[in-house]
């Protein structure tokens, strides 16, 4: 009995060994992969922006319930939303999206990414900043955004139209910093 | 410190030197005044519509930990909240300066403010891990010259869900925009 029960544990010692491994394993390459990927999506996302245009590009992107914090704040969510953001940006804005980095869920499902943007007019650079993003994947396993952000200052020339900044949760937003107030309902700079 | 240097400078070259809370609301203009309690009923419609939308314990634990937070900012203050609800690698994006990272880098950011601020979650999202969290903010901001401005904003926050079930703040940003309705 004793030699079988011997036997039985050296049989059973390996498997152990490997769950041991398993379990204690962290997560982090997982995690890593997935980030690397919603990554990538975001870097996709941002050349389809410039191939496409920002309406299309947001529009097949967004979720039917994501949400756009524009300067108007109204915009229903959706393709919808997307319509009623980029609808009021001039024919030749340029908006260069240059995501930095992503971060994704334990399970893989939802996650964030961050960059900075560069908004044109034409030639010129109108605004700059930084947009933060939340993704969550559809029942096809496609990124979809389910709320984004974006943050930032508008270049000199149309400096007089942003509105003042604060340490966190401030600053004007590239909507609101590209239009005239008088298009976008932006209250006068302080 | 230098993060803390740059974002003042920033800061300084936008004309803003923090507001001041609990100011003497004899110097706040009434319209102003009007404005930041029209921002704040915003902010107090859109807790409600968030606690109404919350189905699951998860999503509720992440409404009440969003409201939760915004309520210690008002007594605590912002740096003691941002600091408490901070994971340790969570970031804190604030455009055109360096990120702010953990609770000790967010604490940095807050040193000094005394904003009036107001915020509360519009709508959510809970899924694994994960929470996201998004809705208006309320600032009552004075300038240097002593003018008393009110501002709205709005937020995004990721959280994320600690080994002992709290959330924990996980990336976070907000930016100032028009007032109106949010949906």
């Amino acid at each position: 009995v004793r030699q079988a029960l011997a036997l039985l544990l050296l049989v059973l010692m390996p498997t152990f060994a490997v769950g041991q491994e398993r379990a204690v394993e962290p997560a982090a390459p997982a995690a890593e992969q997935g980030a690397a990927a919603l990554l990538d999506t975001d870097r996709a996302f941002a050349l389809e922006i410039l191939s496409l245009g920002p309406k299309a590009a947001y529009g097949g992107q967004l979720a039917a319930d994501g949400i756009l914090y524009d300067a108007v704040g109204a915009a229903p969510p959706g393709q919808a939303g997307a319509e009623a953001t980029f609808a009021r940006f001039p024919p030749d804005a340029r908006l260069r999206r240059s995501p930095e980095g992503a971060r994704v869920s334990g399970d893989g499902n939802s996650g964030t990414s961050w960059g900075s943007y560069e908004l044109g007019d034409g030639e010129a650079v109108v605004a700059t900043g930084r947009y933060l993003t939340s993704w969550r994947k559809d029942e096809s396993g496609v990124w979809r955004i389910l709320a984004e952000l974006a943050a930032g200052r508008s270049a000199p020339r149309s400096a007089a139209a942003a509105a003042p900044a604060s340490p966190a949760r401030a600053s004007s937003n590239w909507s609101s910093v590209t239009l005239p107030p008088a298009a976008t309902g932006a209250p006068p700079a302080p | 410190m230098i993060r803390l240097i740059a974002l003042v400078s920033a800061l300084a070259a936008l004309g803003f030197s923090g507001p001041s809370f609990g100011q003497d609301e004899r110097s706040i203009a009434p319209a102003v005044a009007s404005q930041f309690l029209a921002y704040q009923d915003v902010v107090t419609a859109s807790a409600a519509h968030a606690r109404a939308k919350a189905r699951t314990r998860a999503e509720k634990s992440l409404v009440e930990a969003e409201i939760a937070f915004a309520g210690d900012a008002r007594v605590r203050g912002l740096q003691a909240a941002f600091r408490a609800v901070w994971a340790d690698d969570g970031v804190l994006f604030t455009p055109n300066a360096p990120l702010a990272i953990g609770p000790d880098g967010v604490g940095k950011v807050f040193e000094g403010d005394a904003s009036d601020v107001r915020w509360a979650p519009h709508d959510f999202a809970v899924r694994g891990d994960l929470g996201v969290t998004w809705g208006p903010t309320a600032w009552l901001i004075r300038l240097p010259d002593g003018q008393t401005i009110a501002r709205q904003g709005r937020f995004v926050t990721t959280w994320k869900r600690q080994r002992d079930g709290r959330w924990k703040v996980w990336t976070d940003m907000g930016n100032f925009g028009p007032f109106s309705p949010l949906p």
